[in-house]
């Protein structure tokens, strides 16, 4: 049922866009703005980097909207695909390349973003955090947030390819438990 | 296709991570399209990556929203690529003269007439044509439902030789009569079906014919008339109850009711026979 609305809604509200409608652009403002702001924050510490990108992003967005198929996929996960790949481009054009750390649950470049915000399902990424496994979010965030491929991480963290693969797919599912 | 295990591969969640190779989610997405159960997954696992996204929600500036909606207003129009905007330029009428029209109608008028003369006289040669192609295509579609038949029947009697629960009788050519001939006859105890393929055993005479004898005790059992030139021959054979040999005789056409020893052409017992 909850992925049936979600479609539902999904759709609605590109239709609204494409039709130019700030109301629009001001819903998805308001729904995706924060999280993606925080996702690009794992990737940039430098807040004023971005913001840009978030603009940029956006460009992005409202200019290929006509591509999006809400069969193929929700919104989001296809907003956060333009403004992660925006981020990582920008990111790496002016560092020459990401650093990351692994020995935290914070990890890519980032080291100032807190850890306490509160999304509207109520689990705050605290209970994420207590909840995950350490090393499961750091393969989650290296894969999502960083962009980076299985055998980059396998490579990064020194576990072998097929390690890399059984915990990710048990990260995941875990992590869907918890948002269940 | 594996919906489970395709599902359990790891490839969706690379798509929904995504990390997958372009070769991936090309496939993904055609994949999610035709099976619901992987659009399904794919979806939920988006849907968990999108919470654990909207947790890690930081607060923007509050001037941002503003300025991006300004931003996007001034976008170029051409830039803008929705399909049906409705700014897009529709080109202006222009003006036609009604002259150049009516002579436009009439070079129109004209070349139609011709169109439907040419047309007359040459859908005569082309209904011709078309049923001279109809009787082609007729006897080919025949030809190939003989080639299909031919070829059920013989996947069928391979299918049956290859079987286990066909016993193969060897019958050899007798001495005096055509050595090198030769047969394999196959016997399926169970339903009697009796399948004989011969060789090298020459067309019989005008007024001849082959037959095919099952011997069962002391007597010969007739198991009917065979041309050697058909490749394989399937029978049942009602009345043969453990054969403990067959053999093939060249008698007046039709057959006869018992066989002519003397014109006996193959000959061979049934292995069963032989180990009781």
């Amino acid at each position: 049922m909850k992925k049936n609305v979600h479609i539902d809604s999904d759709s609605i509200l590109v239709e609204r866009l494409l039709q130019k409608d700030e109301m629009a652009f001001n819903d998805l403002y308001e729904r995706y703005s924060g999280p993606l702001y925080g996702s690009i924050l794992k990737i940039t510490s430098d807040r004023v980097l971005a913001e840009d990108i978030l603009q940029e992003a956006f460009v992005k967005i409202w200019q290929n909207l006509h591509t999006f198929n809400s069969e193929k996929g929700t919104l989001f996960s296809w907003i956060f695909r333009i403004v992660r790949n925006t981020a990582l481009d920008k990111v790496r054009l002016k560092y020459n390349n990401v650093e990351i750390q692994t020995d935290d649950h914070v990890v890519l470049i980032n080291s100032t973003s807190s850890k306490t915000s509160i999304n509207e399902d109520g689990v705050g990424l605290d209970h994420i955090v207590n909840s995950l496994e350490p090393s499961e979010k750091t393969l989650i965030d290296l894969a999502y947030f960083g962009g980076f491929t299985q055998v980059e991480i396998a490579d990064k963290l020194q576990i072998p390819l097929g390690t890399v693969k059984t915990r990710t797919r048990k990260a995941l599912k875990h992590l869907r438990k918890i948002f269940e | 296709m594996d919906i489970k295990a395709y599902r359990e591969s790891g490839i969706l969640e690379r798509f929904a991570l995504g990390t997958a190779s372009e070769k991936e989610m090309a496939e993904v997405r055609c994949l999610s399209g035709i099976y619901p159960e992987i659009r399904e997954e794919l979806m939920s696992i988006e849907e968990s990556l999108e919470s654990y996204a909207l947790a890690h929600a930081q607060p923007t500036a509050p001037e941002l929203k503003g300025k991006i909606w300004k931003k996007i207003k001034n976008l170029p129009l051409d830039k803008a690529k929705g399909e049906d905007s409705p700014l897009r330029k529709i080109p202006p009428k222009r003006p036609v003269s009604t002259t150049w029209m009516r002579a436009a109608l009439i070079l129109m008028l004209i070349g139609l007439a011709g169109i439907m003369f040419l047309y007359t006289r040459t859908s005569s040669i082309y209904q011709e044509k078309i049923a001279e192609l109809n009787t082609e295509i007729n006897n080919k579609e025949q030809l190939l439902a003989e080639a299909q038949s031919n070829l059920d029947l013989n996947t069928k009697l391979l299918a049956t030789m290859r079987s286990e629960d066909f016993l193969q009788v060897p019958l050899g050519g007798l001495e005096g009569k055509i050595e090198e001939a030769s047969a394999d006859l196959y016997w399926n105890p169970n339903t009697r079906e009796a399948l004989l393929k011969t060789d090298n055993l020459p067309p019989a005479a005008e007024g001849k014919d082959y037959q095919l004898w099952a011997i069962v005790g002391d007597n010969p059992v007739d198991a009917g008339v065979f041309k050697p030139d058909d490749f394989f021959t399937l029978k049942v054979l009602e009345n043969v109850d453990n054969p403990i040999a067959f053999a093939v005789t060249l008698e007046d056409e039709g057959g006869v009711a018992q066989p002519t020893m003397e014109e006996m052409y193959l000959f061979g017992a049934s292995p069963e026979s032989e180990v009781n």
